[in-house]
């Protein structure tokens, strides 16, 4: 179960997220960001309720990742302890703006 | 005249200054016994194919260099090891044998990765099949009717920009634990152990932890190293090789083309729950496997290479030269994991009952692993005196519930490669 909820502010979008982001749930937020990434300049994923991530979810961040270096910036915030420590064991807190 | 290009050239100097033989054995075990007849004709067809590949190396005393070569592909029938490069083969890098129901495609892999042997195995396998059991459908197969495009001999590692590498930080070398010199196991010849898995189950398995089947093997071999060594104080470093085509847009060469990620098993990961492990294992490769990253490393990696050819003037030199480096590499990681991936052309796939890669060996363990027809190929290469670790890795199967049969364990039989004699 995965909880997306948008808000855009100019052309600034918060995408916060509530739940399990794995593989039955993954392919959902990789096409709401596809429709939503349009003019978008800044784009802020808050993991505050995020509860697990898989593998596919990854994918997803890093996808996101790349649109978003080509028009704008994208951070992560509120990421929890065991989210936090997927970041940086695998690396991805190299990559990814995590704050 | 053909020189040897940069994917390929540390590993074809590397393994004569090694004295190994850089050969591949691709072993598959088809659903009937083999017809000589119609095999001898798909060989020579997919020779027509492949003329780029029709080749014999040559040494002039300052480089080695592939000539064209006319004559025919050798099919030998048998099972014993046969030698490259060689009367036997006519001097060819490629050959194919059979025996009874099998087919083996024995290669020389400083001419071609897994890839490009997948390629020409392919092709060999369409005619083989086209000829037996009537099969047309040859999507995915590179036949006669499809044009030989530059694009198929070209090495995109020549292509990639000049570095000056005094400039370049000296990158980090971390603490690798290897199994000989730091776990006090006695190198060995080379012993096989071939084992099937059934594919669903073994998928089920790996996907219900997040896992996909090469980070699986990866990440179970590490923790039954761990279990032997768990008072080491060095990391167990996991090469899981991948194919660069896609980064470096190269998707038809032959070459050697291919870079690795890192996998090291740090103390973080072993605290974690074992799904928990499988993400962090794929998400690693998600993030080395990024494609400015690859090409970033491959750009290093061909300017160091271009480097030692420019400091080693003979063959000779270039050999001992790229032995060193070879030599290198290998203390850099404790186990080697390679998957080509599963096989894609399922109108042939249905005639392979087993598909087993037999390569030399790198370092003291390294696993292959194919995929057809829903079972899954691992070829265990070890090169030490007790098989604790194999075995370690079976229980880590047995207690995860996965079925596994040994089919075969046995010493290696890769193609000799003889070395060329110096001819001006």
């Amino acid at each position: 179960m995965l909880n997306i909820a948008k808000n855009m502010e100019n052309n600034a979008l918060t995408v916060s997220l509530e739940g399990r982001l794995d593989t039955t749930t993954a392919p959902r937020l990789e096409e709401v960001l596809k429709d939503s990434l349009e003019g978008v300049v800044s784009l802020t994923l808050d993991l505050e309720k995020l509860e697990y991530i898989s593998s596919a979810g990854l994918r997803v961040l890093l996808s996101a990742e790349k649109t978003m270096h080509k028009q704008g910036k994208m951070k992560i915030t509120h990421a929890g302890g065991a989210i936090l420590e997927v970041f940086e064991v695998t690396g991805f807190a190299d990559i990814l703006t995590v704050e | 005249m053909k020189d040897i290009t940069l994917g390929d050239i540390m590993h074809v100097y590397g393994s004569f200054g090694l004295q190994m033989d850089y050969t591949v054995r691709l072993c598959l075990r088809m659903a009937d016994t083999v017809d000589g007849d119609v095999l001898r004709a798909a060989v020579e067809n997919t020779q027509r194919r492949y003329p780029y590949l029709s080749v014999r190396m040559r040494d002039d005393g300052q480089k080695l260099w592939y000539d064209e070569n006319g004559a025919p592909v050798e099919l030998l029938h048998t099972v014993e090891r046969i030698s490259l490069n060689a009367p036997e083969t006519n001097y060819h890098v490629w050959a194919v044998c059979y025996w009874e129901d099998f087919i083996y495609l024995d290669i020389y892999h400083g001419i071609a990765d897994g890839a490009g042997m997948y390629m020409l195995l392919s092709t060999l396998l369409y005619y083989y099949c086209h000829g037996r059991y009537g099969v047309t459908d040859h999507r995915g197969v590179r036949t006669l009717d499809d044009p030989i495009t530059p694009e198929e001999s070209d090495d995109p590692m020549e292509h990639l920009p000049r570095l000056d590498l005094s400039k370049l930080p000296k990158p980090a070398m971390p603490e690798v634990f290897l199994l000989t010199r730091d776990g006090g196991m006695s190198p060995a010849d080379t012993e096989l152990w071939d084992i099937a898995i059934a594919e669903d189950a073994f998928l089920r398995f790996t996907s219900a932890n997040d896992a996909s089947p090469g980070t699986m093997v990866s990440l179970l071999l590490a923790r039954s190293v761990d279990r032997l060594y768990p008072e080491r104080e060095k990391g167990i470093y996991s090469s899981y090789v991948m194919n660069a085509r896609p980064m470096l847009g190269a998707p038809l060469s032959h070459h050697n083309c291919v870079s690795s990620v890192m996998l090291n098993y740090s103390d973080r990961i072993r605290a974690m729950p074992f799904d928990r492990q499988c993400t962090v294992y794929r998400g690693i490769t998600f993030v080395q496997s990024e494609a400015e990253r690859v090409a970033s490393v491959m750009t290093v990696m061909a300017n160091r290479k271009r480097a030692v050819v420019q400091t080693a003037p003979t063959t000779a030199a270039k050999k001992q030269a790229f032995a060193q480096m070879l030599s290198g590499g290998r203390g850099r990681f404790t186990f080697l994991v390679s998957y080509v991936g599963q096989w894609k052309l399922p109108a042939l796939g249905a005639y392979i009952r087993e598909f087993w890669t037999h390569v030399p060996q790198a370092n003291d363990l390294l696993v292959e692993i194919s995929a057809v027809n829903g079972r899954i190929f691992l070829s265990i290469h070890q090169s030490l005196g007790d098989d604790r670790v194999v075995r370690e890795f079976l229980g880590e199967l047995d207690r995860e519930g996965i079925r596994y049969e040994v089919c075969k364990r046995m010493k290696n039989d890769v193609a000799r490669f003889q070395e060329a004699s110096i001819s001006r």
